[in-house]
Formats: structure tokens, C-alpha cells, sequence
């Protein structure tokens, strides 16, 4: 059963295979965040479009992480479960040795906005 | 009949160039600076010095939900100021061309800007005016993104300086070098 979940995920360019990068720290002040937006939902729509801009190339069009861009599913409760903060500074911050670049050039709340639905993906 | 025809003697250039690009984040503010060195190996001058910064915005920092190209998050306003610094043979500032120009860019697409900046003069050295038309395309390469010219975020683009002292001080427009994509 686990090898046909996994062949399936395989097909469908998801990432089953996605290990966390253990090195990549958020710092505490960062991680303890609040996103601002988190009381307007309605503004998860532009975050939907800001990832289709900029993050659907390695993340996949629903999020669902690419294996050879070494992506996560962002539906995996080992992302959802980190904090709001701890994605808005991942986002913010590239981590090279993974790919995934900066997105500093964003402004701050179409940052959090991207992070607004990436919890929409749970 | 028998002199050589400038524009039609062909006449290659080979020159060096590099620029040290910062730049960072302030709020929604992006902060740019670049220094510049090039160097002309087709003529006997030394290695000639140029500076540019600039600041831009985009309009709007929450992007709406609508698929709009003309909404205010699609444009970024700034303002960029740039010239000559002299060379290895005069640095300095004297005799220099310097202009500042505002800057409107508009993601035309999700590949695609379109840049318009007029350039003004600052000095009796310089052009009085130019403007600056510049459509960045970008595009994915066996899995790094790449552009046909730099992040314009980053680099403060197609400087017309001239380091050197020369009397002329014409706008020399420099292409951008491909760079990824955020830094």
C-alpha cells in the first residue's frame, strides 16, 4: 500500500521523498512572529496568486512539493506544523544548498500573504 | 577617398567590466548600490570608475486576488541617480557625467517587466536628457532561472556613466549581465 502511495506521488511529480534540511534555522525572534494578516483571510487569495508567480515552479502547482527541485509537500504536517514565522523568514531567506531562493524582494506582507496560503493547503 | 570611413571600418571593442552590486531591504523600500569598474583594452586609457544607487516601491504591498496586470502591485516606482567616478588616470567626480532618474516598472507578466526611466542631467558634462526603455525577459534553464539581462531589483540597470574625463561624456549604455533571480 505505502509503495503504491508512493508510486502515485511519484507520478503525479509530488515529493515523497523530502527530508527536512536539519541546518536551516529560523531564529527564535523570528520563529515567535505573528503573521499580521492572520485576521484577514480574504487576502489568502492574493497570497494564491503571489505563489503561482513565484514558488509554483518548485513547489508544484498545488504545493505539493517536486522531488527534483527537493521540495516539500506544503500540505505535510512537518511543514504545517512550523509557525507562521518560522515560513515567513523561510521564505524570506534562501537556503542555496536546497534551491530555494530569497523572496526578500517581495514586500513584506506579500510575504506573509504567500504564508496566509500556504495554510490554506492544509 | 582614400581616409577610412569610421562607420564603416568595423571596430571591435573589448572591454572589462565589473560591478559590485548591493543591496537590500528596508520595509518595502528596495536599496541598491553599484560601483563600477571597466576596463577598455582597445584603448590606451586607464581603468575608468562609475556609481549608481536608487531606492524603489511598488505601489501597493498587498496583492489582490484579482489576475490584474494594471494593478498598483504590478508597478514599482523609484528613482536612481548614477555617473562617473574618473578613472585610474583622474579619480574623482570632476568632469564627470551624473544624472538621476525616476523609474516606473511594470510587470507586464509573470516573465516579463517593462522598465521606463528618463535620465536627467546633473552636470554640463552629461546629456540633458535620455530616456531608458528595458524589457527584462525571464525564463528557466535546466532548472535555474535565469534572465536575459539582471534582477532589477538587485542591480541598478543601463547606467549611462562615464568614468572617464573625456571631454564628450556621451551616455554609454551598459547591457546587464545575466544574474539569477533574488538575490
Amino acid at each position: 500500500m505505502l509503495a503504491l502511495c508512493c508510486l502515485a506521488a511519484h507520478l503525479l511529480g509530488q515529493n515523497p521523498n523530502y527530508q527536512p534540511d536539519v541546518n536551516w534555522h529560523a531564529p527564535t525572534e523570528a520563529a515567535s512572529r505573528p503573521n499580521p494578516l492572520s485576521s484577514r483571510p480574504e487576502v489568502a487569495a492574493g497570497g494564491r496568486k503571489l505563489f503561482i508567480r513565484n514558488c509554483v515552479e518548485c513547489q508544484g502547482k498545488d504545493g505539493a512539493g517536486i522531488e527534483k527541485e527537493h521540495s516539500a509537500a506544503l500540505q505535510l504536517p512537518i511543514v504545517q506544523q512550523q509557525s507562521d514565522g518560522v515560513l515567513f523568514w523561510k521564505i524570506t531567506n534562501e537556503n542555496t544548498g536546497r534551491g530555494m531562493p530569497s523572496f526578500s524582494k517581495l514586500p513584506e506582507l506579500q510575504r506573509w500573504q504567500i504564508v496566509l496560503y500556504i495554510r490554506t493547503l492544509k | 577617398m582614400s581616409s577610412h570611413n569610421a562607420l564603416l571600418t568595423p571596430e571591435h571593442d573589448h572591454e572589462l567590466e565589473s560591478k559590485l552590486i548591493l543591496s537590500s531591504d528596508y520595509h518595502d523600500w528596495n536599496i541598491s548600490e553599484n560601483f563600477i569598474a571597466a576596463k577598455n583594452f582597445s584603448q590606451s586609457e586607464g581603468v575608468e570608475f562609475g556609481y549608481a544607487f536608487g531606492a524603489s516601491r511598488p505601489l501597493a504591498t498587498l496583492a489582490t486576488g484579482a489576475n490584474c496586470r494594471f494593478c498598483r502591485e504590478n508597478f514599482i516606482l523609484g528613482a536612481e541617480m548614477y555617473g562617473g567616478l574618473g578613472s585610474t588616470l583622474g579619480f574623482g567626480v570632476h568632469d564627470t557625467a551624473h544624472y538621476i532618474a525616476p523609474v516606473l516598472s511594470w510587470m507586464v507578466s509573470d516573465n516579463s517587466n517593462l522598465r521606463f526611466s528618463p535620465g536627467f542631467a546633473l552636470t554640463h558634462e552629461s546629456n540633458s536628457v535620455f530616456f531608458v526603455l528595458d524589457i527584462p525577459m525571464k525564463s528557466r534553464i535546466s532548472g535555474a532561472e535565469s534572465r536575459n539581462s539582471s534582477d532589477g531589483n538587485r542591480e541598478v540597470d543601463h547606467l549611462p556613466w562615464d568614468g572617464s574625463r573625456r571631454d564628450h561624456a556621451g551616455p554609454l549604455l551598459f547591457g546587464r549581465t545575466p544574474a539569477g533571480a533574488e538575490s
